[in-house]
């Protein structure tokens, strides 16, 4: 059988996937300190293990398949309507979705480079080309280079937002006025992922914006993977104009999030206070990490998000190895780039890193 | 703002998912308290202990992307359905590999060959994709027409879909058969199985898993879900068995898995209760037999159910006997004939008066 001819088009001519492997070193992972995946080491709110452990009798029964109490929760919590809210596993299903929902084969899209990796991959599953400008120096996205890239192919811009993996964001002014330069036919994403953990008054989601402006073909994503602590669980979701989102609903996987993900995640977002107090711990371990590594002689970018995107001077993979063989697991891209861990594991990595540097 | 132009050209002709209805208006409308579901075709015998507890142990590590545990699951995986463990993707539910499928292989145009009486998401599938269903007349009692799907396979034809046992209708077609028919599809042609209900099936020489064939045959995918005889259809947890080459050309695009690590954990723990599994056939088979039974009593005509639901045909109105349940508080599911889930021993009882009470005090609308 020649696979090749069964495979769509645009699959044959996509290339690999960019975004992270896993590394084959000889080293037991289940002892590894995981500062390699922006997960957030606090862990979920009590209230959302007990709505999950409180579930067992449900198990037998398919969810509610429409996700109602938790679009109806986040709805209330962004004071948004439940129509303008779309469920799905992670924000690799809500990426997923947006590409079968709007890119028709040619179809340019639009970001800066780095960011991460799924858009590239949804672009070329979708037979529509990725067209990337580079961050600028202070590995910001650049949005007016985005400007002058917009064509009348463009169908979709992606700002990601602060960006993985640098961690740098771009101020509600700047997207605002972005956006009010962009032609009807292109549809805004902006991936939120990380925006709880900012700090800077000018650094916030665009949930106010799309409120005030429910017509725009705007589209923010959010996940429960980050600041909600339950990366394991698998629940993303999408801000957006109720039409564009009923438009999403096509997709079978806006409608397959498992009973036990919708309660927990119900109950993480109405204990807003737990998470305050996490944020806390990761803003003070940021700065640790930010501080130290400047010490140490390496080029920082102010991370508005819980990693942390710097330069040694060395191979990223050299120092992802190095690590790795004294039991720490971080990211290796352009840079290097670690997850603010507990601040135990944060004192570890420094320690080791210096060592590392000093060889 | 012409939302419409911003969306694929392909999906228009696609409709929203119609969701079911919501149990609370259902509830409402029939001025209900409790309802018994027998709809949705889920396990009443429920999950074992040990994935209750293994859901609880996990929770602690629910802030770490899954993962860690497939190689793990995939060993139980391999040793139950005896397919080797590169041979293995986890999906969220047997509906993301459905989907998954059509995504990676379906262009606008490509025929699909299915039963006229299909797994009713395949055909939604199908159009999400503008490709083409081509639908196979069922044979006597329901049986799927192999070798006519066979003879429909034509130049545009890319995928050819099979439930066995069917739903819903039930109906398991013999191993052997099924067999012969992969065999016999040309290798350009990629056949999906889903054998969702498949560990219900009891009928001789009708229990047979088609994945044995996948070291052999490059173009066959079998779907699996731990929603039915695991009883777990709130964790959406599924697996597509395919060759390491077709496993590969689903996984392009490197989308992170939708499934929670506590869904993984939970199919670890299930897989090991092997007890459990043996109860839930049992409960399984004295429900559908005491149903099967009853239902032909009654006067309907049943076809023969190798699953965990019933397919049975009253003469009468679908819609009838619809309500008159609901106004008992019981739920099921019509389709051209009613589908009735296998539920627990007084959910089974209480169903039967009902039915029999309707089919006596109704009459038919056509000969039996």
């Amino acid at each position: 059988m020649e696979l090749e001819k069964l495979i769509s088009h645009a699959l044959q001519v996509m290339p690999p996937s960019k975004r992270q492997k896993a590394l084959s070193l000889n080293v037991d992972m289940s002892k590894v300190i995981h500062m390699g995946l922006n997960e957030n080491p606090y862990g979920p709110s009590p209230k959302a293990e007990e709505a999950y452990s409180s579930v067992k009798e449900e198990l037998k029964y398919y969810p509610d398949f429409a996700a109602t109490k938790l679009k109806e929760t986040i709805a209330e919590f962004y004071q948004l309507k439940p129509e303008n809210v779309l469920t799905g596993s992670g924000s690799s299903a809500m990426i997923d979705m947006l590409g079968i929902t709007f890119l028709n084969p040619g179809d340019e899209v639009l970001f800066c480079a780095p960011t991460y990796g799924a858009f590239t991959d949804m672009a070329y599953l979708n037979g529509a080309v990725p067209v990337s400008v580079p961050v600028t120096k202070e590995q910001k996205f650049d949005l007016d280079g985005m400007l002058h890239a917009v064509s009348e192919k463009t169908k979709m811009v992606i700002i990601c937002n602060p960006n993985n993996p640098t961690g740098t964001y771009v101020s509600e002014r700047e997207i605002i006025s972005f956006l009010e330069k962009l032609p009807d036919h292109v549809v805004t994403v902006i991936d939120e992922a990380y925006i709880e953990f900012a700090t800077e008054p000018d650094c916030c989601s665009m949930t106010d914006y799309l409120r005030k402006n429910p017509d725009v073909p705007l589209l923010i994503l959010k996940t429960f993977s980050k600041y909600y602590g339950m990366a394991g669980l698998r629940v993303g979701y999408a801000l957006g104009p109720e039409q564009m989102i009923l438009a999403m609903r096509r997709c079978s996987a806006s409608w397959n999030l498992s009973v036990s993900a919708q309660m927990a995640a119900v109950e993480a977002i109405r204990d807003q206070e737990y998470y305050q107090k996490g944020k806390e711990l990761v803003v003070a371990g940021r700065e640790y990490l930010t501080g130290e590594l400047r010490s140490l002689g390496c080029k920082v970018y102010d991370s508005q998000s819980n990693f942390i995107y710097f330069d040694t001077g060395k191979d990223p993979s050299y120092i992802q190895e190095q690590l790795l063989l004294r039991r720490i697991r971080i990211g290796a891209f352009a840079c290097s780039r670690v997850t603010v861990g507990t601040m135990e594991e944060c004192r570890y990595f420094i320690s080791q890193l210096k060592e590392i540097l000093s060889l | 703002m012409d939302y419409e132009a911003l969306m694929k050209e392909s999906l228009l002709a696609m409709p929203a998912y119609k969701l079911p209805p919501q149990l609370s208006d259902v509830m409402k409308k029939y001025h209900l308290d409790t309802i018994e579901k027998m709809a949705a075709n889920e396990n009443q015998y429920g999950v074992s202990e040990k994935v209750v507890q293994a859901v609880t142990e996990e929770m602690s590590m629910i802030f770490r992307y899954p993962g860690d545990r497939n190689p793990e699951l995939f060993e139980k995986i391999s040793e139950k359905y005896q397919i080797p463990t590169n041979s293995i993707v986890l999906t969220v539910g047997a509906t993301e590999a459905i989907n998954r499928i059509g995504d990676i292989f379906l262009k606008p145009g490509d025929e699909v060959v299915m039963s006229s009486i299909p797994y009713m998401q395949y055909p939604m599938m199908v159009m999400k994709n503008a490709a083409v269903s081509v639908k196979v007349p069922v044979k006597e009692d329901l049986h799927q027409d192999l070798d006519g799907m066979l003879r429909a396979i034509g130049e545009k034809t890319k995928l050819v879909m099979i439930c066995n046992p069917g739903n819903p209708t039930g109906v398991a077609e013999k191993s052997a058969d099924l067999e012969a028919f992969i065999k016999a599809v040309p290798e350009n042609v990629l056949i999906m199985i889903d054998e969702a209900y498949l560990d219900f099936a009891s009928t001789e020489g009708c229990t047979e898993s088609m994945m044995k064939l996948i070291p052999e045959k490059k173009n066959l995918m079998v779907v699996k879900t731990f929603s039915k005889i695991f009883a777990m259809a709130g964790m959406r947890v599924g697996f597509l068995a395919a060759c390491p080459e077709l496993l590969a050309a689903l996984g392009r695009g490197g989308t992170v898995s939708g499934v929670s690590r506590v869904g993984v954990a939970a199919c670890i723990a299930a897989l090991e209760d092997k007890e459990h599994i043996k109860g839930a056939f049992e409960f399984n088979q004295t429900g559908r037999t005491y149903l099967m039974k009853e239902l032909e009593k009654a006067g309907c005509k049943v076809y023969h159910s190798d699953t965990n639901f019933i397919y049975f045909d009253t003469y009468r109105d679908v819609m009838d006997l619809y309500e008159l349940l609901l106004q008992h508080g019981i739920l099921i599911r019509n389709f051209a004939l009613n589908r009735v889930s296998v539920g627990t021993k007084e959910q089974n009882e209480k169903f039967i008066c009902i039915v029999r009470e309707f089919m006596s005090s109704t009459p038919a609308l056509r000969a039996s």
